[in-house]
């Protein structure tokens, strides 16, 4: 139980604390830094607000309220289109206005007196402020422009009612909404949801928030609640088996737990001082594996044998094993977690032999009288439960998808999927462009549009800004003569216009102030309107393929190009790759070091039945279930490994040398196994999927290991004794 | 003393002859407006006013208004530059000199809630006026209309003199961004139902 308690406060403070929570580390280093890279880019902090809205009528609200978020979220909000209000997007709309400059060559004056009027003539009509505000620094109406590349950029195919797009056969609205932060942030993401909360309380519950800010909040937020939730039910029982154990008077066994404490604390710091940074997920689940270190106090405590040092030893040297194999994958996480643990269970283990040794931490504590009885039924039950390993196969197919990580709840899974239909969201190929200047990457950036052009669509800053020569051409129509300003051809047209003309286009001649006016030579610093290519000094450009044969054009003309779901999986397909060696090499190495500690190779099979029986449970249950088996489920399975091997060996060697104490090494057996047990239950009961997989898998394995110990290791032993003594 | 008589009597004449302020009915929107009754079409100049209130400036606009029943409006300005708004109960497009459409507008529901108002108000419906508007008298032939919706309606307030027994001459429209607007029109050529 202690072990759960500890996993779980572990979990909690990964919740709290201010580890690593990157997903960089799930990657081989060069893939992970790429995927942080291409997530720190503002373009992937969009999202999308969705509103239940029945009837057209509830969009006029909608608005209203939408309006009133991005007033008073604006620290948060980057940009939201609310209904037809631009207010969001007014700087964008004035660089792109002044840059104009940059995009065409200076109209006649008679062309541009003429469209200054026809402005006028716009403005004489009712208008709002905000759109009168729009004529006067943008009287030619290049906005119309920005607003058909930014449309052509949301991707999504519905209506405009009301200025949002509406569904009216699903009665639902849909909203684009900028984040000004990345989507890790989520106290961020909190507080945004809060605001809209207050706002319209009895309305909050028609809002969803989809995207990856809301994907990170919703499965922190549930992560959070449900380890609160596990942690209450796992300190109840542990209140229950305190008592029971001090009732029972076997309350010594406890010092166990301080001493893995001890053992996790300085893995963590050990860890922190090789990799610079501890990941939430090394904490979480390393310390699960670290926790069962327990075992060995267990059997120390309850078995005063002197082969305890020795059967502990061989217990800690095969968990130990695998723990390394699993160092060797070239996954930043599986490394980092396998130190972690290799440390964590090694100190453990050196304390609770210490402890003993040393300071007789564990002298005379009795164990229960229980010894399991062979029986050829039993065994056949086995024999049954371990076919579970083959029959898996068949029929169990392990994904180690990162998505599998991602909890929807029904609901938003129905919202995710009216999203793919009324999205046309084709994944696109991303490259990312942080050599030379400004002007270079424009190039690149067109060069990329040129070769892409009638095939598929491309967005990047040169979907927005010219090459910096056409720019320069263009802004000196602009400028002319470029040695002063006052004299320059829009100052001097502004002055041959009437006074109110004057007055009314002032913002808009304001915009051509020499001081202003400049070509793209600041790689770091992009107007306003392609600040979401822009990130750390890097550009990001989108290919969007149509079909397969797009994406080999693409990976053919620029090999460093990835998607996202291509970047995903790799994470998959190394850990399936390395699996593939590190599940034989592991078990062959546990035999081995069983061979070595038995010194018969009947023996070392026998301890190796607790695993395949809770193997085999799991394959049981996953081909008759359906259940899925993921990434978690395989930690889970290292873990079972970890301790069902140990006590495979408990039990031979309480079988094989039967003492007065033979009772206290199966009392250790029992404590080891409940404690995991009920521990692990009740993440059984959790919606997250993480938890789940990890609840099933360590549920499962640990009941079947607990009958592959107790009904299959004694049998076993009985049989190999009656042969070698006939 | 009798000359002083004379004086205050004289004096008080423009305010006897001048009605107090009061809420104007249906019924009596619907006389005032009898000019309009049963017609089909009408079209009349208009030569418009607008002050920004900010920026202390005046934007002088003239051009053609052409009323349609039951709801066509062409807001048709010839200067400062020609520019056509053609609004209706379902859509508004507003077309630059050269005829072509001009409406990819982000922002159109902006213009398109304050020209809806004014639409229902182009129709001079007494009974769609009386339902929209707080109709009340300012003096004899001028009447202010008061947006029910209060402060969702992009209009503060609306004024509309009426020549004696014939046509609106007169309209003004207090926005809320406190600019003002001032529209004359000439009298009307109108179509009646046949």
């Amino acid at each position: 139980m202690s072990k759960v308690v500890l996993l779980l406060l572990f979990l909690t403070t990964l919740a709290q604390a201010k580890t690593d929570a990157g997903q960089g580390i799930f990657f081989p280093k060069k893939l992970g830094e790429k995927i942080e890279s291409y997530t720190s880019f503002p373009m992937t902090w969009w999202n999308f607000l969705t509103y239940e809205a029945k009837e057209e009528s509830d969009l006029v609200e909608l608005v209203i309220l939408c309006g009133k978020l991005r007033t008073e979220g604006s620290e948060l909000i980057g940009a939201i289109s609310c209904g037809n209000d631009l207010t969001s997007f007014e700087p964008w709309l004035k660089a792109w206005a002044r840059d104009e400059s940059l995009r065409s060559a200076r109209p006649s004056d008679a062309a541009l007196s003429a469209e200054l009027k026809s402005a006028l003539a716009k403005a004489s009509l009712p208008l709002p402020s905000q759109m009168l505000s729009i004529l006067r620094f943008d009287p030619r109406g290049s906005y119309r422009q920005l607003q058909e590349k930014l449309a052509a950029r949301s991707l999504v195919e519905l209506p405009r009612v009301n200025g949002v797009f509406y569904d009216a056969e699903a009665g639902r609205a849909l909203i684009p909404i900028k984040l000004n932060y990345r989507p890790a942030e989520v106290e961020k993401t909190a507080k945004l949801l809060d605001i809209l909360a207050s706002l319209s309380p009895e309305k909050f519950e028609r809002f969803h928030f989809l995207g990856a800010h809301g994907a990170t909040f919703t499965n922190q937020g549930l992560i959070r609640k449900e380890v609160t939730k596990v942690s209450l039910i796992g300190l109840f029982i542990l209140g229950i088996g305190l008592l029971a154990v001090i009732l029972l008077k076997r309350w010594p066994v406890l010092l166990v737990a301080p001493l893995v404490g001890v053992g996790v604390g300085l893995s963590a710091l050990l860890t922190n001082l090789v990799f610079g940074s501890i990941h939430g997920l090394t904490l979480a689940f390393g310390s699960g594996i670290v926790g069962l270190a327990m075992d060995y106090g267990f059997h120390r405590a309850f078995n005063p044998q002197k082969y305890v040092a020795r059967s502990n030893l061989f217990g800690w040297l095969t968990t130990a094993a695998v723990l390394v194999i699993l160092m060797m994958s070239e996954i930043p996480l599986l490394r980092q977690m396998m130190f972690f643990s290799t440390m964590g269970i090694t100190l453990a283990f050196l304390l609770i032999y210490i402890a003993h040794e040393r300071w007789n931490w564990f002298q005379k504590v009795a164990g229960f009288s229980y010894i399991p009885t062979p029986s050829r039924p039993k065994f056949g039950l086995i024999a049954v439960l371990a076919l579970g390993i083959p029959v898996s196969f068949f029929f169990l197919r392990p994904t180690f998808d990162i998505a599998k990580f991602n909890f929807q709840s029904p609901q938003e899974k129905a919202l995710m999927l009216w999203l793919v239909k009324t999205t046309n969201v084709i994944p696109p190929y991303f490259t990312v462009d942080g050599v030379g200047d400004a002007s270079q990457r424009i190039d690149r950036a067109s060069e990329m549009q040129t070769w892409a052009k009638d095939r598929m669509r491309v967005e990047n800053v040169a979907s927005f800004l010219p090459r910096v020569s056409v720019q320069q051409a263009n802004l000196a129509t602009w400028l002319f003569p470029a040695e002063s300003c006052e004299i320059g051809p829009m100052k001097t047209f502004a002055k041959r216009l009437p006074q109110n003309e004057q007055t009314f286009f002032e913002p808009y001649f304001n915009l051509f102030d020499c001081t202003q006016l400049k070509t793209t030579s600041n790689a770091n610093a992009l107007p306003a309107y392609v600040s979401d290519f822009s990130s750390r000094g890097k550009w990001l450009s989108l290919i969007f393929p149509k079909n397969d044969a797009d994406v080999v054009a693409i990976k053919s003309q620029y090999p460093d190009a990835t998607s996202l779901k291509e970047v995903v999986n790799i994470f998959p397909n190394t850990l399936t790759k390395e699996l593939k060696w590190m599940i034989p090499v592991s078990i062959g190495l546990i035999f081995a070091l069983l061979c070595v500690y038995f010194r018969n190779p009947v023996f070392s099979l026998i301890a190796l039945i607790p695993f395949f029986t809770g193997v085999g449970l799991i394959g049981w249950a996953g081909s008759v279930f359906h259940l899925e088996v993921s990434f978690v489920s395989m930690v889970g399975i290292i873990m079972l490994c970890g301790f069902s091997v140990d006590y495979g060996i408990f039990a031979i060697d309480a079988t094989r040398f039967p003492t007065p104490s033979s009772p206290g090494a199966w009392t250790a057996v029992i404590f080891a196994s409940i404690t995991t047990f009920t521990g692990f239950v009740p993440l059984l009961f959790c919606h997250h999927p993480v938890l789940v997989q990890l609840g099933q898998s360590l549920s499962l394995g640990m009941a079947g290991s607990m009958l592959g110990t107790f009904w299959g290791v004694p049998s076993a032993v009985a049989m190999v004794v009656r042969k070698g003594s006939k | 003393m009798k000359p002083l008589l004379l004086l205050t009597l004289l004096a008080m004449i423009p305010r006897l002859s001048q009605a107090a302020p009061h809420a104007v009915s249906q019924k009596e929107l619907a006389e005032k407006l009898r000019y309009y009754r049963s017609i089909k079409a009408l079209q009349t100049k208009f030569h418009e006013t607008k002050t920004l209130k900010d920026m202390k400036i005046q934007i002088n606009s003239e051009g053609e208004l052409t009323v349609t029943r039951p709801s066509k409006v062409v807001w048709k300005i010839i200067k400062p530059s020609a520019l056509t708004v053609t609004l209706d109960d379902q859509s508004i497009q507003i077309s630059s000199g050269q005829g072509e459409k001009d409406e990819s507008y982000p922002m159109e529901s902006g213009p398109r809630e304050s020209l809806k108002i004014l639409v229902a108000w182009m129709k001079l419906d007494p009974v769609e006026l009386s339902q929209a508007y707080d109709v009340s008298t300012v003096s004899e032939n001028t009447y202010r209309f008061l947006p029910k919706a209060g402060p969702k309606s992009p209009f503060l307030a609306m004024q509309m003199t009426i020549k004696p027994n014939s046509y609106v001459e007169k309209l003004e429209i207090e926005e809320a961004s406190g600019d003002h607007l001032t529209i004359r029109f000439e009298k009307p050529r109108l179509e009646h139902i046949k």
